[in-house]
This record gives structure tokens, C-alpha cells and sequence, in this order.
């Protein structure tokens, strides 16, 4: 990478720190308001709500405190990179997030590459035979798997292949009663993984086959595109050399767009295939109102959100020449 | 508008998706009349399979409610959700986008858009998922969190269209003549925005019903209320035995948003609007 991209990667780091701020300041503000009593909660659960209990609890947990001074001990706390213990696990939030970060970004971007290589392929499929049956049958398919909502569609696929054909497992990352290593871990995470990260891409495969298919047709009618056909170029060499690379950006785009959206599918998705992700995490720190691990969720979500978004804007510049890195 | 109801009709898919989703309206119009009693009444032996009581065609569920009734009434639920919210979702972007698409390169615009890029940072169905829950799981608030999520898109949009539009010699033909602000992007400009809004607000119900079904499958939909997701979420603990419990709920989810995408599709290409970055629209 030559000194130009250097500087542009740091810039865009440097620009991305008040959005973060402002990441932080919104997650506490909801959850402030929100939040009630954190205490009575606590002191519901082990019964004894005495005053003098709820004061102590309130005070180990700085709810005592003005919520500016809230704001700032958790402004800190995050540039320590320390976001305090959850409730219901008694660990630090972070450890507890970080447990599960890695099987959520297995199953997000395995749905990242599945959605995009089946939807780059039929948007193209579709775009050369367009007006034809084939092009009809993929708009059919791409409108259906947008408006299947996510969930059923796991379900349905549980049914099917679980409970039906008892080819796949139906929850989980791995089968504990096996105890594999090596190569029989893989398969096993793998067969695992194959239901949830094809339900997950179900949405964002439509978008990709719509992208790509309208912004084809567009590529096709351009002049580089007409004087490469007039030079008698086969038909493969124009599609590969000239016609693909153009609707790469809109698509990269998009998968920066999809970022959030595919965290958020994950709430859904895991929880219908009980994987032990961060989606699961959520919706079980949600159930269980454990504050503290649901601002770390917030934050590290978004967070990703734009490092994703930076990584994206990196290729861009590398892919786009047009695009000004200085 | 006349021609635009003919160009819409050009489109076999848009009449058929029109037509499904005057099916649904109906369904949630009359579903007072059709099924008198609480759909949440227990009538009926539990576990009916569809077709085995000619009074119960969809079947029951495992506390004996009528399936048919749960689905007209969350019928009635998608819909209200899903329009009043993209209402309020498309009101706020509208202003935001329309201040700041003519304020352009002021303070104001660099402000708003700020706000514009927080929410688009932060993943929606999270946020909307962690309001709702601990805020309240009620109608009120289901629509507010969505509303809340759903109108930066919106606001990105108006605003590109305001800044090309507050170059044109109509506006700047306005500004001469000393109209106010407000006067301008009201009347002037707003209304040449109309197609653009309109195709994104149809699209928008489809993703704000969707939105919503996820949350009470989680369990965080409004409890006095049955909804699709929550059917689908209550038959999920008999999968294996009663799979009808969570396919036909699904169904009429998935009919719905097809309706509506179909729906998107035709009025983008009767009203000539490029492609807005959603699958359908």
C-alpha cells in the first residue's frame, strides 16, 4: 500500500471516532431511560428488597451517581476498553461478548459470501437473458426469498432437513456429545453452520440479484461496452473484461449498507437455530435486562458496523481509481 | 393520476400484487364482522389440523384458538403497524432531508446528517429490539422504535432530490421573488419529490411488517394483541408435530410483503423512479 492509502486509511479512522462518541453517548441515553431500577431487578431476584440492600446495589453499580457522571465513567471505561461485569454471567461484559463474536462473524460473513456469489450469478444470469423465462424465473425467486421472513423460512428448513430428512442438525454449533477434533470438528461445525448461514442470506441474496441485474443493463448499453461488441470481441471477453468489474462498486456498496442489517438478522436467525452467537447473546441479555452487557452489545455492534463500513471504503478506493484518497 | 393507473396496470405482477394486497385490506377491514369473538378465546378442542372441523378450516392451536381468526386479526395488526409507522418514519424524513438537502453545506445539514449517519450505524433491528423490550413490548412503542429507525433512508433521499432541485430556475425564480424558506421547499419543492417518497413508503410498510413480526416471534410484540409473529412463535414449541401452526401464520406474512413489494415495483415503473437500492422497489 503506497503512502497515499496510508494516509487515507488513517483519515478515515480519525473521521470514524465522533461517530463512535456518538455510538456511545446514544446506547447510554436509551438504556438510561430505560433502565427503571436496575436495583429492584437485582433485589427482586434474590428476594430481599430492603433499603439498605437497594442502596448498596445501587452504589456497586455507580447508579447513585449523576447521569453525567455516568456518561463520563462510561466514556472511560470504553477507551479501557473495560465495560464492567454483566449481571447474569458475573463476568466481565467484554469476555462474555467476546466469547461469542467469533461463531457470530462465521455465521455473518459465510451469509455475506453465499448471498453474494449466488446473487452476483443470477442478477448476471438474469440480466443476459433478459425478457426470456429464465430472467422471469429468477425475479420470481429473488421477490419470494425478500419477502420470506427470515425465522420461518429457518423453521421451515427445520422441518425439512431436521425433522423430516434427518440430514442436519437442528440447533447448536457442535454436537457436544460427540467430542471432535481435527478435521471431524470442521465437518461437524460446518453441518451445523449450513442451515442458519443459508437462512441468513436468503434477504440479502435478493438485493445482490436485483444490483446486480439493474446495474448490468445499465453497463450494457454504454458506448465501451457497444465498441467492444463492434470489435468482434467474443462474448465471454466482454462480459469478464468489461462489462462485470463496473457493477462490482454498487455491489461492495451495498455490502457495506447490509453491515447492520445482517448483526440484526442474526438476533433472529440464531435464536431459531440456538447458535451461540452474539444474536443469541442479545436476545438473551434483553430477556434477562442485564443493562451493562446490553451497552456493550450496542456499542460493539456498531462498532463493527463501521469497521466494516472503513474495510469497505478501503477496497473502494483500491477498486475505483476515480475515487480521491488524498 | 388517471395515466399513472394505466401505466400501472401495464404490469401483470403489479395488478396481481394489488389485487393480493386489497385481499389482505379486506380481511383486516372486516375481520370484526367475520370472527366476532377475541381471537385470543379459547373455542375449540386444541390441535385441530386444517380441514378436520369444517368450522375451524385453518385448524386450532394449542390452547384451541381459531387459527383463521389469529390471522384476520393479525392482519389488522401488520397493517396498522406497518402504515403508521412508515407515516411517521416518512414525516420526519421528509423535514429532516428537505432542511437539510436546502441547507446544504450549512451548519444545520452537516448536523442532521450526523444524526442520519448514528442511525444508520447502529444495526436497526437491534436498537428497535432493545427499545421495545425494555422500554414497553406495546403497540405504541413497537411503532415508535420502528418509526424511530425506519426514516434515515428517507431523509438521505429527499435530500439528494432537494439539492438538485433548489438549483432549478422555478426555485431560484422563487427565491428572487422573496418567498420564505419554508414557503419554498413546502410548495416549490416538495411536491416535485412525491414520486420518490411514494415508492420508498410502499416498500417501507413491507420491511416495517416484517420488523415487527420478528419482534413478537421473539416474544416482545404487544401481549394483549394477536399478531403473526407471535402465532409463528407460539407454534414453533410444536414444530415437529404441528408444523400447520407455524406455516400458516408465515404464509399470510409472506403474501403480505409480496403484495407489497409487487405493489413497489409497479409504481416505480408508472412513475418512472431509478432503482432505489431495496430488491423490490
Amino acid at each position: 500500500m503506497s503512502i497515499p492509502h496510508l494516509t487515507f486509511v488513517g483519515r478515515r479512522l480519525l473521521q470514524a471516532i465522533p461517530l463512535l462518541f456518538a455510538v456511545v453517548i446514544f446506547s447510554f441515553t436509551i438504556l438510561h431511560l430505560s433502565q427503571g431500577d436496575i436495583a429492584d431487578v437485582m433485589a427482586g431476584e434474590s428476594g430481599a428488597a430492603s433499603p439498605a440492600i437497594l442502596r448498596d446495589i445501587r452504589h456497586s453499580f455507580g447508579l447513585d451517581q449523576p447521569a453525567m457522571t455516568q456518561l463520563a465513567e462510561l466514556g472511560s471505561r470504553v477507551i479501557r476498553f473495560n465495560l464492567g461485569k454483566s449481571l447474569r454471567y458475573d463476568k466481565p461484559v467484554t469476555d462474555v461478548i467476546f466469547e461469542r463474536t467469533l461463531p457470530t462473524l462465521l455465521l455473518t460473513t459465510t451469509s455475506m459470501f453465499i448471498s453474494l456469489i449466488l446473487g452476483v450469478a443470477c442478477g448476471a444470469v438474469a440480466a443476459l437473458n433478459r425478457g426470456t423465462i429464465i430472467d422471469d424465473a429468477i425475479f420470481v425467486i429473488s421477490l419470494i426469498t425478500y419477502a420470506t421472513p427470515m425465522f420461518w423460512t429457518g423453521l421451515l428448513l427445520i422441518i425439512l432437513f431436521s425433522a423430516r430428512l434427518d440430514w442436519l442438525p437442528t440447533s447448536g454449533m457442535t454436537d457436544a456429545a460427540l467430542e471432535t477434533h481435527g478435521l471431524s470438528y470442521v465437518v461437524d461445525v460446518l453441518r451445523h453452520l449450513l442451515l442458519p448461514s443459508v437462512t441468513l442470506s436468503t434477504v440479502h441474496f435478493a438485493i445482490y440479484t436485483r444490483l446486480m441485474r439493474a446495474s448490468l443493463l445499465e453497463v450494457a448499453g454504454l458506448d465501451y461496452v457497444r465498441t467492444a461488441q463492434a470489435k468482434g470481441l467474443p462474448r465471454h471477453r466482454i462480459l469478464i473484461k468489461h462489462m462485470l468489474p463496473t457493477p462490482l462498486l454498487p455491489i461492495v456498496t451495498m455490502a457495506g449498507v447490509q453491515a447492520g442489517a445482517l448483526l440484526g438478522g442474526a438476533v433472529l436467525v440464531e435464536t431459531v437455530f440456538a447458535w451461540p452467537g452474539l444474536g443469541r447473546l442479545t436476545y438473551e441479555a434483553v430477556f434477562q435486562r442485564d443493562y451493562p452487557l446490553l451497552t456493550g452489545i450496542l456499542i460493539l455492534t456498531s462498532f463493527l458496523v463501521v469497521a466494516v463500513n472503513i474495510v469497505i471504503d478501503i477496497i473502494y478506493s483500491v477498486l475505483d481509481p476515480r475515487i480521491s484518497i488524498r | 393520476m388517471r395515466g399513472l393507473f394505466r401505466r400501472f396496470c401495464h404490469k401483470r405482477s403489479a395488478v396481481f400484487g394489488l389485487a393480493l394486497l386489497l385481499v389482505v385490506v379486506l380481511v383486516a377491514m372486516l375481520a370484526p364482522i367475520l370472527y366476532p369473538v377475541d381471537a385470543a378465546e379459547m373455542i375449540a378442542p386444541p390441535l385441530l389440523w386444517p380441514g378436520q372441523s369444517l368450522s375451524f378450516p385453518l385448524g386450532t392451536d394449542q390452547l384451541g384458538r381459531d387459527i383463521a381468526a389469529g390471522l384476520a386479526e393479525g392482519a389488522r395488526t401488520a397493517l396498522l403497524i406497518g402504515i403508521v409507522s412508515t407515516g411517521t418514519a416518512v414525516s420526519i424524513g421528509v423535514v429532516v432531508g428537505a432542511f437539510s438537502g436546502y441547507y446544504a453545506g450549512r451548519f444545520v445539514e452537516s448536523a442532521l446528517m450526523r444524526v442520519v449517519e448514528l442511525f444508520q450505524t447502529m444495526p436497526q433491528f437491534i436498537l428497535v429490539l432493545v427499545v421495545v423490550a425494555l422500554f414497553s413490548p406495546s403497540l405504541v412503542m413497537t411503532i415508535i422504535a420502528i418509526a424511530a429507525v425506519s426514516w434515515p433512508p428517507v431523509a438521505r433521499l429527499v435530500r439528494a432530490e432537494v439539492m438538485s432541485l433548489r438549483e432549478r430556475e422555478f426555485v431560484q425564480a422563487a427565491v428572487a421573488l422573496g418567498r420564505r424558506d419554508s414557503g419554498i421547499i413546502f410548495v416549490e419543492i416538495l411536491p416535485n419529490c412525491l414520486a420518490p417518497i411514494v415508492a420508498t413508503s410502499s416498500i417501507m410498510v413491507a420491511s416495517a411488517i416484517l420488523t415487527e413480526a420478528g419482534l413478537s416471534f421473539l416474544g416482545f410484540g404487544d401481549p394483549n394483541l394477536v399478531t403473526w409473529g407471535s402465532m409463528i412463535g407460539e407454534g414453533r414449541n410444536d414444530l415437529r408435530t404441528a408444523w400447520y401452526l407455524v406455516a400458516e401464520p408465515g404464509a399470510a406474512l409472506l403474501l403480505t410483503v409480496l403484495s407489497l413489494g409487487l405493489v413497489t415495483e409497479g409504481l416505480n415503473d408508472a412513475l418512472n423512479v431509478r432503482w432505489l437500492g431495496h430488491p423490490l422497489a
